[in-house]
This record gives C-alpha cells, sequence and structure tokens, in this order.
C-alpha cells in the first residue's frame, strides 16, 4: 500500500475504532473477497460481453493486497452453441433474459464465471491458506454445483454477498421478504449495529431467507435489512457444518461461527454506491467490486438515479473515480477515502477535518454538512481548474 | 466371383476361436427373394491368422508403424473394453485381452467379411463407377476407420463419457463428449500426421492432396457419413462391424447369451442374406433381417444383464463420483496456468464461447497420463490411485477424505477375486432396494428432472448414498450424424432396407425394401430410466431415508416412477 492508502486507511480505522472500542485489541481475521462486473467492449454487440473479475485480500494487520489487475474473460457468445447439457443446473439469470441472452447464452456466462472463480480458488487463494472467502453474490447454481463435488473441509467459510439490487428477485422470493419485514418473528438477529457506524443511526439486521434452489442443509441464506429496505443478501455455504461444543454439554452451531466470522469482516466496512444508494460492504469486497466497476472502456452511461441533495458531492466524486484508477491511484485509497467522505456527514470529528481543508462553515447536523460540502465542492468544481488531487487535500 | 481367404494378424477372438476360417455363403434362398441371378449361389469367404507378416491389405502393419506417434491409437491397446466390468465380475485374467483395440481388430475381421459379402452387388449400384478399379482403395480405407474408430475412448469407455455429461465437458466443441463423433478431430496435430502419413503408406498415394482426400473420408466414414451408403452401414450404423463384434465378444467373455443363434450360424445366416438395392443401400432380406432382429434382441438383454445390471452399476456409479472428484480437483488446480498459457495479453484470456473444451482437452490429458505412467495401465489401480489422491487433498474436508479411504478399501476387494461372488456379497450390503424405473417423458424432461433431485441430494448430503439414473438405450442405435432435424421432425440418413414396417411380419421369403428407420419399434423398446439408490456407509448412514426423500422430491415434481418395467 503507498502512502496515501495508508493514511486513509489509519483514519478511517481511526473512526471505526470510536464505534468499536475494542477495535486496535481484535485485529480482524483476514479474509479475500471476490468480485466481477460486466461491460460490452464493442458498441451495439451484445454478443460480446467482458467480464472482470478481482480478488482482493486483507491481512489481520488490515493490509490491503489488490491482484496486479483484474482478470478480464473476453465472451464471444458463438451461434453454434451445442446441444443442450443433460442434467446440468439452470442458469440463475444474472444477465435478464432478452432476445440476445436467451437461457443458453445466460448459461454460458455463468458457467464462464463459475469455472474461472474455481480456478482462481484452487490456483491462488486456498493455497495462501485463507480461510474465509467472500463472493459477490449471489452463488449461482453452476457455482454451487461445482462447490458441490469437491468437498471442502468445513474450516473453509464460503460466503455470498448480493448487494445488487436487481438480483435480489433472485434470491429472495417475495413471501420472504414481506414475512420478514417484521423483524420479531424473524430466527436470526445478528447485531451488525455495530460493524456499520451506529452514527448513521442505521443498522442492519438479518433475517432468514429461504431461497427456493433446492438445496437445504448445506446452503443458509439471510436478508440484510435497514428500514425495510433490503441492503444485501448474505449466503453461507458448507458442505460439512460440523459444531462446536461448549462447556455444559452444549453444541454451537456451525452455522453461527460462519456468521460471526462474516461479521469479523463487516467490522472494518467499506462504502460502494448502487443505483446511489450507500451499501457498506467489507472493505476487502468493497475495494475488488469497485475495480471491476470501473474497469474497461464504457461506451455509454449507466442510468443514474437522482442524488439526495445533500449528498451530491458524493456523486462528484464518483464522478471522478475513473480518473483516479486511470492515473494509478490505489482502490484501498480510493474506497477508503469515499467511505470518510461520507462518514464526514455524520462524524463531526471527519467533518472538522474536511471543514479545515475545504473552508466549511459549522454545521449542527449530517443534513447541513452535507449541503455545506456538496455546495463548497460544486462550487471549487464551478470556478473552474478543478483536478483530482483536490481530494487529498480535502480528506 | 471365386472364394475370398484374408489373412489377420492379432484378432483375439474370431481368429483364435476359429469362428470365420470360413463361412460359406449359400445364396440360393437370396438368389430366389431377389429374382437375380448374377451373384453365385455359393461362394466362401474366410478369414485366417496371418503367417508372418500380417495382410488385411497391410494396413495393421501401416497403423502399427506410427504407434508412437498417433499415441491415442497405442492408448486403446491398453484400455479395457468394458471399463471395470471385467474385474468386477472376476474375469481379470480376460481384462488384458478383452481390450478396445482388440475389439477394433474384431471389427475389422467383421468388416472384411461384410464387405467381400456386399461386393458381388456394387456393379449393380449405381456407385458402381465409383469403385471401378477402386475396391482396394475403398476396402483399405474402410480397414483404418474400423481400426481407428475408438480412439476416442477414455479409460472406462463409456463411464468416462458419462462423467463427461455429467459435468458438462467435452473434447469436441460444439458437441458432447462422445467417442463415436469424430474422433479424429480429437487428436492433436501430431497424430492426424501420424494417420496421414498410415494411411498415405498403405494405399500407396503420391500427393498430399490425396492424403488429406483419403484422410477426410476416414473420418467420415468413421462418422458414418461418407454418403456411400453400405460402407457407412459396414463402419457406424445399426448393424455395423462395430456391434457385430462387441456383442458377440462381450457374450463371450462373460458367458452371457440369451437368444442368439450359434455365432458361426449367425454370421454365415447373416452375410448370405445381404444384397445392395441400386441406390447403394443395404438390403436385409429373408434371414438377415430376422438375424439383425436377433442381435439387436440380445443386445437389449446385455444391457439388462450386463451394462445395466444393477451390482455393476453400483460400483459403476462409485467409480464415476471418484473420477468426477478426482478430474474436478485436478483440472480446478491447473486450469488458471492452462489460460495463462493463451491468454490474449496479461490477464485477459478470451472465450468462444466456454470452457467445456479446453478442460475436457484438460481432464484428457490428465487420465490418460495418470493410467498409462503411474497405474500399470489397469483401470482398478487408476480407481484406487485416484481414492488414495483424493484421501490426501489439503482442502478437502476430514469426513470426505475418510469416505474415499473407504472407498478405495472396497475397490481394492475387487483385486484378487475370481468370480462374481464378492461382487455379489457387497451390492448385498450396499444397494439400499431393487431398483426402480422411471419415465423418460417428452425429450427425456422427467430423467433430467430426477437427475438434478439427486445432484441436489448429492450436494446437501455428500459422501453417503449416491443415486445412479441411468437411461435404457433405444432398439435401434443411430449414429447423430446421420439424424437431420427437419421441420416435421428429425430424418435418420437411412442405410438399410428391411422386409416391412413391422418386425413381427418379417420372414425369410420378403426382400428388403422399407427404409429400416420408419419401422415401429415401439413394442421392443423400454422408455425408461433405471434408478438405483447405493449406500456406501451402511450401519452409519440410513439408505432407506434417502430412497424415501429422492422418491418423494421426484412426485412432488411430477416424475413417474414404476416399481418395475420387467414383470
Amino acid at each position: 500500500m503507498n502512502v496515501q492508502s495508508r493514511e486513509v486507511q489509519q483514519k478511517l480505522l481511526g473512526e471505526y475504532s470510536n464505534i468499536h472500542d475494542q477495535w486496535f485489541s481484535d485485529h480482524p481475521a483476514p479474509y479475500t473477497a471476490i468480485a466481477f462486473d460486466s461491460y460490452y467492449p464493442e458498441w451495439g454487440n451484445p454478443q460480446r460481453i467482458n467480464l472482470v473479475v478481482n480478488a482482493v485480500s486483507i491481512t489481520s494487520e488490515a493490509d490491503i493486497q489488490v491482484l496486479p489487475r483484474p482478470y478480464v474473460l473476453d465472451i464471444t457468445l458463438e451461434e453454434a452453441l451445442g446441444p443442450k447439457a443433460k442434467g446440468t443446473s439452470e442458469p440463475i439469470g444474472l444477465i435478464p433474459k432478452t432476445f440476445a441472452y436467451d437461457e443458453e447464452r445466460q448459461g454460458i456466462i455463468e458457467r464462464n464465471l463459475s469455472d474461472f472463480l474455481v480456478a482462481l480458488l484452487y490456483d491462488d487463494i486456498l493455497k495462501r491458506d485463507e480461510r474465509l472467502i467472500i463472493f459477490q453474490g449471489p452463488f449461482s447454481p453452476k457455482l454451487l454445483g461445482r462447490l458441490g463435488y469437491r468437498n471442502l473441509n468445513h474450516d473453509i467459510t464460503l460466503a455470498a454477498i448480493t448487494f445488487k439490487s436487481e438480483w435480489f428477485p433472485l434470491n429472495v422470493p417475495e413471501a420472504n421478504r414481506r414475512l420478514n419485514q417484521d423483524l420479531d418473528r424473524s430466527r436470526f438477529f445478528i447485531d451488525i449495529e455495530r460493524s456499520c457506524h451506529a452514527r448513521e443511526k442505521a443498522f442492519y439486521q438479518l433475517a432468514d431467507n429461504k431461497p427456493s434452489n433446492g438445496l437445504e442443509e448445506v446452503l443458509k441464506s439471510w436478508i440484510a435489512v435497514n428500514n425495510n429496505r433490503t441492503v444485501f443478501i448474505l449466503e453461507l455455504f458448507c458442505q460439512f457444518p460440523s459444531g462446536v461444543e461448549l462447556p455444559g454439554g452444549r453444541i454451537k452451531s456451525p452455522w453461527i461461527t460462519k456468521l460471526r466470522a462474516v461479521q469479523e469482516s463487516l467490522r472494518f466496512p467499506g462504502l460502494v454506491f448502487e443505483q446511489s444508494e450507500p451499501i457498506w460492504l467489507p472493505f476487502a469486497l468493497a475495494c475488488a467490486y469497485d475495480i471491476c466497476r470501473h474497469y474497461g472502456r464504457r461506451p455509454f452511461k449507466e442510468p443514474e438515479s437522482v442524488w439526495k441533495d445533500y449528498w451530491e458531492y458524493l456523486s462528484f466524486y464518483e464522478e471522478d473515480i475513473e480518473e483516479m484508477y486511470r492515473v494509478g491511484w490505489e482502490t484501498a485509497e480510493v474506497v477508503g477515502r469515499r467511505s470518510l467522505l461520507y462518514l464526514a456527514m455524520f462524524s463531526p470529528q471527519i467533518y472538522s477535518f474536511v471543514k479545515e481543508k475545504a473552508g466549511l462553515i459549522p454545521a449542527a447536523g449530517e443534513f447541513d454538512r452535507g449541503m455545506n460540502l456538496s455546495r463548497a465542492i460544486k462550487g471549487e468544481r464551478t470556478r473552474g481548474g478543478w483536478r483530482i488531487n483536490r481530494w487529498r487535500e480535502i480528506i | 466371383m471365386n472364394d475370398r481367404e484374408f489373412s489377420h494378424a492379432e484378432d483375439n477372438f474370431w481368429l483364435e476361436k476359429g469362428l470365420v476360417q470360413e463361412v460359406p455363403l449359400g445364396r440360393h434362398q437370396l438368389r430366389k427373394i431377389l429374382k437375380f441371378d448374377n451373384v453365385p449361389e455359393s461362394m466362401s469367404i474366410g478369414v485366417n491368422r496371418a503367417r508372418g507378416v500380417s495382410d488385411d491389405l497391410g494396413v495393421a502393419d501401416c497403423l502399427d508403424d506410427k504407434k508412437t506417434q498417433i499415441q491415442a491409437y497405442a492408448n486403446i491397446t491398453k484400455f479395457n473394453q468394458l471399463g471395470i466390468k471385467d474385474y468386477l465380475l472376476g474375469k481379470t485374467s480376460a481384462a488384458d485381452l478383452h481390450t478396445r483395440h482388440a475389439h477394433s481388430m474384431g471389427a475389422a475381421v467383421i468388416g472384411r467379411l461384410y464387405f467381400a459379402a456386399l461386393e458381388p452387388f456394387v456393379e449393380y449400384t449405381h456407385i458402381r463407377n465409383l469403385f471401378k478399379n477402386q475396391h482396394s482403395y475403398f476396402e483399405k480405407l474402410m480397414l483404418v476407420a474400423l481400426y481407428l474408430h475408438d480412439v476416442g475412448h477414455l479409460p472406462y469407455s463409456h463411464m468416462v463419457e458419462a462423467v463427461f455429461d455429467e459435468i458438462n465437458w467435452t473434447r469436441i466443441k460444439g458437441a458432447s463428449h462422445r467417442h463415436d463423433e469424430v474422433p479424429l478431430q480429437q487428436l492433436g496435430h501430431e497424430e492426424k500426421s501420424g494417420i496421414k502419413e498410415a494411411i498415405k503408406t498403405c494405399l500407396n498415394l503420391s500427393t498430399e492432396e490425396e492424403t488429406e482426400q483419403a484422410f477426410d473420408l476416414t473420418q467420415d466414414l468413421i462418422a458414418g457419413i461418407s454418403g456411400i451408403p453400405f460402407l457407412d452401414a459396414i463402419i457406424n450404423s445399426s448393424i455395423d462391424a462395430d456391434k457385430i463384434d462387441y456383442i458377440f465378444r462381450d457374450m463371450e467373455y462373460t458367458e452371457t447369451r440369451a437368444r442368439l443363434r450359434n455365432t458361426q450360424t449367425w454370421l454365415t445366416d447373416f452375410l448370405s442374406n445381404i444384397s445392395l438395392s441400386p441406390e447403394g443401400l443395404v438390403r436385409l432380406n429373408g434371414e438377415a433381417a430376422l438375424c439383425t432382429l436377433e442381435l439387436l434382441e440380445e443386445r437389449q438383454f446385455l444391457y439388462r444383464v450386463l451394462y445395466l445390471e444393477p451390482k455393476i452399476r453400483a460400483f459403476e456409479k462409485i467409480a464415476s463420483v471418484i473420477v468426477i472428484s478426482w478430474l474436478t480437483r485436478q483440472v480446478s488446480s491447473k486450469l488458471l496456468s492452462t489460460l495463462n498459457e493463451k491468454a490474449v495479453s496479461d490477464g485477459v484470456f478470451q472465450f468462444k464461447p466456454d470452457l467445456r473444451k479446453e478442460k475436457g482437452d484438460l481432464a484428457y490429458l490428465l487420465i490418460v497420463d495418470k493410467f498409462i505412467r503411474y497405474s500399470s495401465h489397469h483401470e482398478l489401480t487408476l480407481l484406487l490411485d485416484m481414492c488414495q489422491e483424493l484421501a490426501d487433498d489439503p482442502y478437502r474436508d476430514t469426513s470426505a477424505k475418510q469416505w474415499f479411504g473407504e472407498l478405495g478399501k472396497r475397490l481394492a476387494g475387487f483385486r484378487e477375486v475370481q468370480s462374481s461372488q464378492h461382487l455379489i456379497e457387497e451390492c448385498n450390503e450396499i444397494i439400499v432396494e431393487e431398483p426402480f424405473y422411471i419415465a423418460k417423458g417428452r425429450d427425456g424432461q422427467y430423467v433430467r428432472m430426477a437427475r438434478e433431485i439427486a445432484r441436489n441430494l448429492y450436494i446437501d448430503y455428500p459422501c453417503g448414498v449416491l443415486i445412479d439414473i441411468v437411461e435404457f438405450p433405444g432398439f435401434l442405435p443411430t449414429p447423430k450424424s446421420r439424424h437431420f432435424v427437419a421441420p416435421n421432425g428429425v430424418i435418420v440418413g437411412e442405410t438399410f432396407l428391411v422386409p416391412g414396417e413391422k418386425p413381427s411380419e418379417w420372414s425369410r421369403n420378403k426382400i428388403g425394401r422399407f427404409p429400416l428407420h420408419c419401422c415401429d419399434f415401439a413394442s421392443l423398446e423400454k422408455q425408461f430410466a433405471q434408478v438405483l439408490v447405493i449406500n456406501t456407509m451402511p450401519g452409519e448412514v440410513n439408505g432407506m431415508y434417502f430412497l424415501d426423500l429422492f422418491i418423494r422430491r421426484c412426485r412432488e415434481n411430477g416424475v413417474k416412477i414404476e416399481p418395475s418395467i420387467w414383470r
């Protein structure tokens, strides 16, 4: 990690230590996160699609290790696709079904992705003795099938976090969502409040989810909900769940142990925006996804949801991210600074630091802080001469 | 036409058992049916063991000279024809003789007899000009095709094809992995060069263009789409030399026989009554049609009592799980480096459209390499080695490692058996209940559903109960390459004519004039798949629970179950 990344990280860790009183005495469990995204390298040609895959590891000293460059799977969906395979799993539908993406082509994309993820797992991640691996979700049936043949050790926790809202319906039947909105009836109640900055007064509660993919014993799933909004879906896969015997003869469920491991990773979260909604993810997963999302030529802009007024400065930051990566900024710095900027609305300490650098007036609450930041940065950008290094000066 | 005598080397079945030294072709009945006197009333064709240098037109010698180059051809000398069945049945001593190569030699013997029986009729067909002064050329190419028709095979025979099907790998882009579908396409550049050189030598060709044409024709002959109907019939059809050889061979080696007439009688009756139509299609007249029916019925019987016999299937299912687990493990750890070698640039990989072929090719190299180099060319030893590696896998759960260790011990028990008694005892322990059957449904939809349920159960409850699902084959085997999709259904490119639409009305006095694939064989087919539940950990796992669970889930998904289809 370079100097800027380390500075940002220290500041972020400092903020989180105010939330987690025992942060520095408990080192985060190391883990590796794998994320992906897709884009079309040729304008107007849906038969060629690129999947970008990246893996980011975080050590127990909170050091971020990123692959030297992301992998790009350049997939051409040819006409002659061959006979339908007997007995293989159906695609889950990561690319929406359209005239160009029938079920078979969707299957090809998911198959390639699953093959690559498993190859990455065996050729790289497991060789480093990693025990917690967090995938960008959902777990597709093809990936689960592949993992199912491999009988991985129960010590290895495989988790998937689905945070892109267009994929929620793949894994969360509507009935489950309505049922779990009344959280008093939920079976699982994991407190991740303290993991995702209590300043926002937002906390993620986990509610039970039962997806309909036919696996009942080896796959468990929960919805993380915030103010009745599904924030992400968490899945855990383990073929040999064995409980731990506690004093007194009780057996601690292996799923609780694995959930706690994921909770550990969320104690050092990073922020991503999906359709202008903030989502806190394990920091390494946020970094991995951010690289994939901003990789590659984008011939057309993604449709943008409207940013809230007092978050407008964050939209400016998002606009500058492609250039940041282009000039070589590290993902830990990019994601870390985004997280700090967002927290500046809620944290007087961070706001006062920014206030000095950006010349802001004092503000009483998050709305005022957000508006002040938005006006100040908008003003600077409008006056001309804006450069991305200014972010480094602001925070 | 005079009597014909050939000589062959290396066949350890037809020649060794003296079954083809003299095959008298009595054509009196045929001449009567066809009202055709232009073929001799009788002639004799026979195959003798070669003295000194092998004859068979020199084809075997030419291919043998190139064995080091045509690695896939050298490999089939070591692959057992029936996978692990010979070991399970206690026929270990026969296993060494019962190879794919021996079968290919046998198919070549039958092919020569078949060709000799039909040759007199060629001059009365539309393709006579093609054959003018070229009989030897086509006969030699036919032999090359028969010797090489199984080069696409891997150890464990069709079980590995089922494995590839289950995990959706292939060695042929755009097609499922089948040894008989364009096997030469799967070969490497070096191997193809070796075959071309062998063809060039044995056919005495002078130019590269002629050699390429002959090689292409060989590929087409193996696929059964050469365009010369009777050659396609001999090499890849419903009653080809391959089937005639393996049915009689497997019956003999496993001492299984139901209703098929004596081998020599069958050959005589069949070959005496076949002829060619003016289009070059093979007419199965009179007795030849009845012999065909018997052969195909015997094949169905072999499927019931040998190939799909539940005791055999139980251990083949265990073997296939071992092979799948081993292959997926090995390929996973090598796939990234394989991709890196082919990367367009650093970290950028092109997929057109996916990795099925890459994984299939990698799997082929791994399994053949392990079989040839490390497992003493012994299918059972290979399985035991795989079990050991799986038991030592550092990333696999302890329970799984122990399980593979236990499977290895179970299989090791077959090392020294001399009879099928051990198989019976083992199966009494692990087979939960008698097999039951599920209807195939339209396009096999119910079988697909059942397979998905079985797969989910295996993932949900690993290393315990296995569920084997296998479809009974159709009565009339036909190469897929001869299936053509038309607007109103699938048309099969025909190579045979039979006495009538209903097999029950075929008789010794009728001429073959009706396309074989338009006949109604529905009453002779079983449109079912056999399901067998195997408990690999009896005493630790309750097999009946999983049997009930599987049946319940099948019923919930509309899959129809039959307890028995034979009684």
